[in-house]
């Protein structure tokens, strides 16, 4: 009769591979450590090509930094709105339609005046030149809107904004 | 007598006089096939101490305590054996011929048990590690070339269901990390972590329990059967110890 002692599988001859420690390797410092390297091979990856994509089109960053700038500019007008900054809100709103015009015409848009406006824009600058017309009367006295005006002329700066983009 | 013949004669007398101990793991196997089973258990142990945890060597220490009828630590041995290599039916073989020798019942392993032990958890470990890897570089190769951009999003894919599966099994066998043997003959499970208090039942000597929490030398273990209760650290052995080996 075979027993069941009969049925043991039998001893292995070669030691085969150590191991110093049972414990699974995801538990070791240096293995969790070293599955960021992958991530940050892929980050700098990322951001090499990224500045490589840049600088083979350099127009298309000054068009983010540009776009970047009048969004800044557009939320110092809300701010001011809200704040009932009057002369605050039209430097603001000049400044985003000096950062627009600046990038079309390739100037710097600080420098941009009512003469350029009306040497370069033809019918648009009948929406234009008031916005910098409000600005430059908020530079000597102290003007004073309400707030749904300033919603209006928001409301004709963002519409020249759009305009300028199609 | 001259000072070399008499440094020769001791050294004979004192290798006649020690006992015969198995220092490799040939010498442990030889104990073990002339029948000196308590000469190839401390061989195998002297062999684990020396170098750490291998899959043959835990195996034949599991046979030698077998042999010598110590089925506990057998059991002990050979869950050790097949955390390394879940998949080795050898192992498996020997496991429930010592659980049955010692009186347990033989429990089968899940459907998704059994998936994960496919590999072993370092197994699993290094797969989710080069699947994380590929996944990170089609990730940059979808980007730096856009004209390959279906190949690298399959792989992508591939890479990214093979981490999740890999993960899924870690995750599955993590939870034999805290399982334990009962070794000691006399254990039993106490109603709440101190010595004098209620015996809620005793587990048969080689049971496999999971430790669920500590609380000083107590241990709060859950059998087979569901069963809950707190247990000296004495009478039960880690299946894998916190320290290492070797």
């Amino acid at each position: 009769m075979q027993t069941a002692s009969d049925d043991l599988r039998p001893i292995k001859l070669e030691p085969g591979a150590f191991f110093s420690t049972l414990q699974p390797l995801y538990l070791n410092p240096w293995f969790l450590a070293g599955q960021s390297l992958p991530l940050l091979a892929l980050l700098g990856g990322l951001a090499f090509i990224r500045r490589q994509q840049h600088a083979a089109h350099p127009q298309r960053v000054r068009a983010t930094a540009v776009q970047l700038a009048i969004r800044q500019q557009v939320e110092a007008m809300d701010e001011a709105m809200r704040n009932h900054q009057t002369d605050a809100f039209f430097v603001h709103a000049r400044a985003a339609l000096q950062q627009k015009l600046g990038h079309q015409w390739n100037m710097r848009p600080e420098t941009i005046t009512l003469a350029d406006l009306q040497a370069r824009l033809g019918h648009g600058i009948e929406t234009v030149r008031p916005v910098f017309e409000m600005a430059d009367q908020a530079s000597y006295s102290d003007l004073h809107f309400e707030k749904a005006d300033l919603r209006q002329w928001q409301q004709v700066v963002l519409n020249e904004l759009a305009e300028q983009n199609q | 007598m001259k000072i070399p013949t008499l440094l020769m004669l001791a050294g004979a007398a004192l290798f006649l006089a020690a006992p015969m101990r198995a220092e490799t793991l040939d010498d442990a196997n030889r104990a073990f096939a002339a029948g000196h089973y308590h000469d190839s258990t401390v061989g195998y142990q002297a062999v684990l101490a020396q170098n750490g945890y291998s899959v043959p060597v835990l195996f034949d220490l599991g046979n030698s305590y077998y042999r010598e009828g110590d089925a506990t630590q057998a059991i002990l041995a050979y869950q050790r054996a097949q955390w390394l290599a879940p998949n080795d039916p050898d192992i498996a073989a020997n496991l429930r011929l010592a659980q049955q020798q010692a009186g347990l019942a033989v429990a089968e392993p899940h459907w998704y048990e059994k998936i994960g032990r496919a590999l072993s958890a370092s197994g699993w470990a290094w797969i989710a590690s080069g699947a994380w890897t590929l996944l990170c570089a089609s990730l940059l190769l979808r980007v730096a070339l856009p004209q390959r951009r279906s190949l690298f999003s399959l792989a992508g894919t591939v890479s990214a269901l093979l981490l999740l599966t890999a993960m899924a099994a870690m995750i599955v066998q993590s939870t034999e990390l805290n399982r334990a043997v009962v070794t000691d003959k006399n254990a039993s499970l106490l109603i709440s972590p101190f010595p004098a208090a209620q015996t809620v039942f005793s587990p048969p000597q080689g049971e496999t329990v999971a430790v669920q929490k500590a609380y000083e030398d107590f241990l709060l273990v859950k059998d087979s059967a569901g069963r809950t209760g707190w247990i000296s650290k004495t009478q039960i052995t880690p299946i894998i110890p916190a320290h290492s080996n070797g």
